[in-house]
């Protein structure tokens, strides 16, 4: 009896003593703030624009001895104070280059640590062949005669190398290389192409290592320019985008593939074991990882960074362009990758467990989209220098100095957070010129579209409204496409701040379009609006453009222009019956709303036999496929093209109906506009003649947000023209002041654009910047728009699949709109 | 005596105690939150009475997502609880190929919702499997997920994934029957259809009980299905009250979906609770 007592007693602590350790590892587990132990970290990289010495193009910039070298078209300079001034250096060897000389172009360059400079040259007066040079410490110059195998192009078209005379120095091919020959069999084809070399590096014993044009990396002989050892990829097919080379290893990059990094030994040149952190670091375990391309800079290099532009379509035809990228470079005498990415710099020791963030990039220029990032190098101060392409500058070129201070937070003490549903260059464009003005305020930028593949955005809009009701939303909602009519629900349901005060503000100085801004006024108060908005328009004869005003005579002048023109190719260019209804419905939509919020029966079946009738008349005596599908595509012709009205141009259509959604659209059309004066343009009006316009990118302010004052300045920093002056193709400035001046930007001008006609023609156009008149009647036109539209998602794709369906002929007019109807109706029914 | 029936009334509540936290914290609570909020505006949480209720049941939405939810349940389960009765009470009688078979029926329980999801759009496309096959026979084909049918492949996905789930409880039940009944039966000149109707069905009314009312749970599951197939707004025959709830969730509509899904699990109440009582009766 005693035993088993003392065996429950034994139990029972046992169980107690379970329990507390339990609740102590529990206890250990919170947070220092949670215990109100909070300590602020202190410490980061820091931003600052340095100058660039006047009127020149750079190429190469580098560090001898502490002071900074840039190698540009006009010289070379140094600066022995960080980059803020700059002397021009006296190296007599490479005066005929900057003289123009010799008629040769810089084309990337590369520094040494001692000093030593190899850069490449095209000759543009002979066979545009490339030329390679050292330029040694002394000053020395020399021509390297580096021999390539050339590219081959096989029967298949793929490219091919031959390969017999890699050691071979002034041998029959290696002679003929450098000028592309033609294929006599074919005539017009050239059977092989220069192999040149994009990026020259110098390794720790001064023998350099180049990636060439085929995506292999050459080991050069630094004296006789001959080829060492030759990189090839692993994987057939593949190609390396980049290197980097640090204390001893080689690190190339096939990013394309997404082999990750292959690391060479510097000594004896085998592959070595691959780096699984960085490799996973790489292949997406970074906060960026889709889409991008990349390319190498090592601390001396310089390459033009490869950029791919991709679209993500946010719903309603909108779309976002966003360069993602990833470069690498490396610091003399050590073993380490310095990666860089939009969300920032990081530092990886090869073999080591981690990548280390040492730059945010949200909080520099990295993440800004009009930012393209050319070189980067570490210092032996331990700052950073960047060279970038700056878009929005006058002279198109930044450098940038980041240096650690230790004084400051490592988080700005306010810290935003918007909501987009998808990534959306123009948002991130806000954000970066914000913060550059405001480095007291750090913007988190959440996209739950971008994160994972299968979530739709009713998905995430559910997501977003449970996180704001349990009071964990973001600070500000940031809505288009599909969000656009959800953003008027927020208001409608009170979850946003009303803003009226800040949007006052901006009607006040005048430079707002009103009728843009106060699209979703409700009771007269501002809770969400948009920042920015597009147009449909139409381009053509003047007389053609004034007689319409509505989709009745849309179709009488398709119609009247077939009949006057039998022969002759695409009126409008919509000949095709879901682009056709996906570009003209939006424009319409607005008038087939009724009172009590439902579609109009009679409005709906107009809408689809106007554009039956317009089908017709553009499809009569044009050539079809063997399914019936007309031959021309217009390829200018999509919704929110930015070549506005060069169609016209290009005989693809004699009326264009497009939107105006980019200011380089408008300089296009300004263009169009001078090379044919009998040409105008006017706006899409409505289907009962309504003046309409499509507010996009609209911010509202989470009424739950606990720091409305800031999530306030952003929005009135939005409005401004500050924060209005740059556009990213996605729509047109509401500030009046800011769309003004990008109208009128003299950059716009000179801008080459080269289009093909559907019979093979090609049109050239050079862009013309808008004249104060110009601009003028433009946005006087633009203030007179009244109606705008938003437009469900779920209506969007009932009206396009059963309006294609109904054009083709698959179902009838009535079928179609009972389709419509009945679709529309149960998802209006809801509310 | 009566401490010892105490202490096995506090070892029982200790044994159901874990499980009883579990349900008041993940579901008697939050339905608690969810009745308040049925009375109080989506967004402020003013007290606005019975509006809400009379808002839900004036949403034509709501009108159609009852009749359809209503008619799938009364389309799905009597053709569920007989035809796995009959299936059950066969592969009763053949044990060894019975026991085969029944692990054939539990098979679609095996399958992800995903991949069933896959199978039906491989299978009811417009260019599906079985227009292709239709169209082979000159017939033509059918757009099964843009028309009524819709509603019918619903039903057969349905019947096709629980009909394994309650033939292994229908043979739960038959397994408890004593043989002994039977022989007795047949002693005294019973046929088949006698012994199934006067032995085999009043013995299975327990079983009747819980087969019924995990088949009115699961059918409640049929939407993943209907929701991975046709998103947020499929053909209005298949329209059911989750997809509301789930549309009403994105557009904010707090205060109505409350006000539907009280209405709906009192519905579900008024359902089980005969099935319930009935049970204690006979017990």
């Amino acid at each position: 009896m005693t035993h088993t007592l003392r065996n429950r007693l034994g139990k029972k602590l046992l169980a107690l003593g379970t329990a507390a350790a339990l609740l102590l590892s529990c206890a250990a587990c919170q947070s220092p703030s949670e215990t109100g132990e909070s300590q602020e970290a202190k410490g980061r990289y820091v931003e600052t624009a340095l100058p660039l010495p006047q009127n020149t193009n750079p190429y190469a910039l580098g560090e001898m001895d502490g002071a900074l070298r840039l190698l540009c078209d006009k010289g070379v300079y140094q600066s022995t104070d960080g980059g803020n001034a700059w002397e021009k250096q006296d190296i007599p060897a490479l005066e005929p280059f900057f003289s123009g000389g010799k008629a040769l172009e810089f084309s990337q360059g590369c520094w040494s640590q001692d000093g030593s400079l190899i850069f490449s040259a095209c000759d543009t007066a002979g066979a545009m062949e490339y030329h390679y040079y050292i330029l040694s410490k002394d000053g020395e110059l020399r021509e390297l005669p580096i021999q390539l195998p050339e590219i081959k192009l096989d029967d298949s078209d793929s490219l091919t190398m031959d390969l017999d005379d890699l050691q071979g120095e002034g041998s029959p091919e290696s002679e003929s290389a450098g000028s592309a020959e033609v294929d006599e069999s074919s005539g017009a084809i050239p059977s092989s192409f220069q192999n040149t070399l994009s990026d020259c590096q110098f390794l720790p014993d001064g023998s350099i290592a180049g990636r060439s044009s085929e995506g292999k990396i050459y080991h050069i002989d630094q004296n006789t320019g001959s080829i060492l050892h030759t990189l090839t990829p692993a994987q057939e097919e593949s190609f390396y985008d980049s290197f980097a080379v640090t204390k001893s290893v080689l690190a190339a990059y096939s990013g394309f593939n997404s082999n990750g990094m292959d690391l060479y030994d510097l000594n004896t040149w085998e592959k070595k074991e691959s780096d699984p952190v960085l490799d996973s670091f790489l292949s997406g375990g970074s906060s960026d990882s889709t889409g991008e391309n990349s390319a190498v800079n090592s601390e001396s290099g310089s390459e033009s960074v490869d950029y791919s532009t991709f679209f993500s379509f946010s719903g309603g035809g909108s779309y976002s362009s966003l360069a993602n990228f990833t470069q690498f470079f490396t610091s003399p005498g050590e073993d380490v990758l310095y990666i860089c990415k939009n969300s920032g710099v990081y530092r990886h020791i090869l073999g080591g467990s981690t990548v280390e963030q040492l730059i945010n990039g949200s909080m520099s220029s990295l993440a800004t989209p009009t930012f393209h990032l050319d070189q980067m190098l570490k210092t032996s101060s331990d700052s950073f220098k960047a060279l970038y392409f700056d878009e929005t500058s006058a002279g198109g070129l930044a450098l940038m100095s980041y240096d650690f201070d230790p004084e400051i937070s490592a988080v700005p003490a306010t810290e935003l957070t918007i909501c987009s549903l998808y990534d959306c260059a123009e948002l991130r464009q806000f954000i970066a010129m914000y913060q550059k003005v405001h480095p007291d305020v750090y913007i988190n930028l959440e996209t739950p579209m971008e994160n994972g593949g299968a979530m739709t955005s009713s998905d995430a809009l559910r997501a977003l409204n449970a996180n704001i009701m349990a009071g964990k939303g973001p600070d500000l909602l940031f809505l288009d496409g599909d969000g656009a009519a959800d953003g008027e629900n927020y208001a409608n349901k009170g979850l946003l701040a009303d803003i009226t005060d800040v949007v006052d503000e901006a009607r006040k100085r005048g430079d707002i379009l009103d009728n843009v801004v106060s699209s979703y006024q409700k009771d007269g108060k501002d809770f969400i609006v948009p920042t920015r908005f597009t147009v449909p328009i139409l381009v053509g004869k003047k007389e053609q453009v004034e007689a319409v005003s509505g989709l009745d005579s849309l179709a009488q002048s398709v119609e009247a222009l077939r009949k006057a023109n039998p022969g002759e190719g695409p009126i409008t260019g919509l000949n095709r019956a879901f682009s056709l209804i996906d570009d003209l419905f939006p424009a319409c939509y607005p008038s087939w709303i009724q009172e009590d919020g439902a579609l109009s029966r009679e409005k709906l079946t107009e809408f689809l036999e106007l554009c039956g009738r317009i089908l017709k008349a553009e499809n009569q005596g044009q050539p079809m496929d063997e399914n019936g599908v007309p031959i021309a595509v217009s390829y200018a012709l999509s919704y929110d093209s930015e070549l506005l009205g060069i169609d016209l141009l290009s005989s693809q259509a004699q009326l264009v109906v497009q939107n105006m959604s980019s200011v380089y659209g408008c300089a296009c059309l300004s263009a169009v506009l001078k090379k044919s004066p009998d040409c105008s343009y006017g706006t899409l009006n409505g289907q009962s003649g309504e003046k309409v316009f499509r507010p996009r990118d609209l911010i509202g302010i989470n009424a739950k947000s606990s720091q409305i004052d800031a999530a306030k300045d952003f929005v009135r920093f939005l409005l401004s023209q500050e924060g209005q002056q740059h556009s990213q193709g996605m729509g047109l400035p509401v500030n009046t002041q800011a769309l003004e001046n990008l109208l009128q930007d003299y950059k716009l001008s000179g801008q080459g654009v080269g289009v093909s006609s559907w019979d093979g023609k090609i049109v050239d156009l050079t862009l013309r910047a808008l004249t104060q008149e110009e601009s003028g009647r433009l946005i006087q036109t633009l203030s007179s728009l009244d109606t705008p539209i938003t437009i469900q998602r779920v209506v969007w794709d009932a009206v396009t699949e059963q309006g294609a369906a109904c054009l083709t002929g698959e179902t009838s007019v009535e079928a179609a709109v009972d389709e419509i109807l009945r679709q529309v109706n149960l998802y209006l029914s809801e509310s | 005596m009566r401490k010892w029936k105490n202490r096995e009334s506090l070892t029982g509540l200790l044994f159901l105690l874990p499980s009883l936290l579990g349900v008041c914290l993940f579901v008697l609570i939050p339905f608690a939150d969810v009745v308040r909020r049925s009375f109080a505006s989506a967004i402020t949480e003013e007290w606005v009475g019975l509006k809400n209720y009379g808002d839900a049941l004036g949403t034509l939405a709501f009108q159609l997502a009852c009749r359809n939810t209503l008619r799938f349940l009364l389309c799905c389960m009597p053709p569920l609880l007989i035809l796995s009765l009959l299936v059950g009470a066969f592969l009763q009688r053949e044990r060894a190929l019975g026991q085969q078979l029944k692990n054939a029926f539990l098979f679609p329980m095996a399958i992800p919702v995903a991949s069933v999801a896959l199978v039906w759009q491989a299978l009811f496309h417009q260019n599906g499997l079985i227009n292709g096959i239709l169209v082979s026979f000159g017939a033509s084909p059918v757009n099964w997920m843009n028309s009524p049918a819709a509603f019918w492949v619903l039903v057969g996905s349905y019947l096709w994934k629980n009909l394994g789930y309650d033939i292994v409880l229908w043979m739960a039940g038959l397994s408890g029957i004593p043989e002994t009944l039977y022989e007795a039966a047949r002693i005294d000149g019973a046929g088949e259809w006698t012994l199934f109707r006067k032995i085999t069905l009043p013995c299975l009314l327990p079983t009747f009980s819980t087969v019924s009312v995990l088949s009115l749970l699961n059918s409640f599951k049929v939407f993943r299905e209907a929701y991975l197939v046709a998103g947020d707004y499929p053909h209005e025959s298949m329209y059911l009250l989750q997809h509301l709830f789930n549309n009403w969730f994105r557009d904010l509509s707090f205060d109505r979906m409350a006000a539907g899904a009280v209405m709906a699990a009192l519905a579900v109440l008024a359902l089980i609770m005969p099935l319930e009582l009935g049970l204690d009766k006979e017990d």
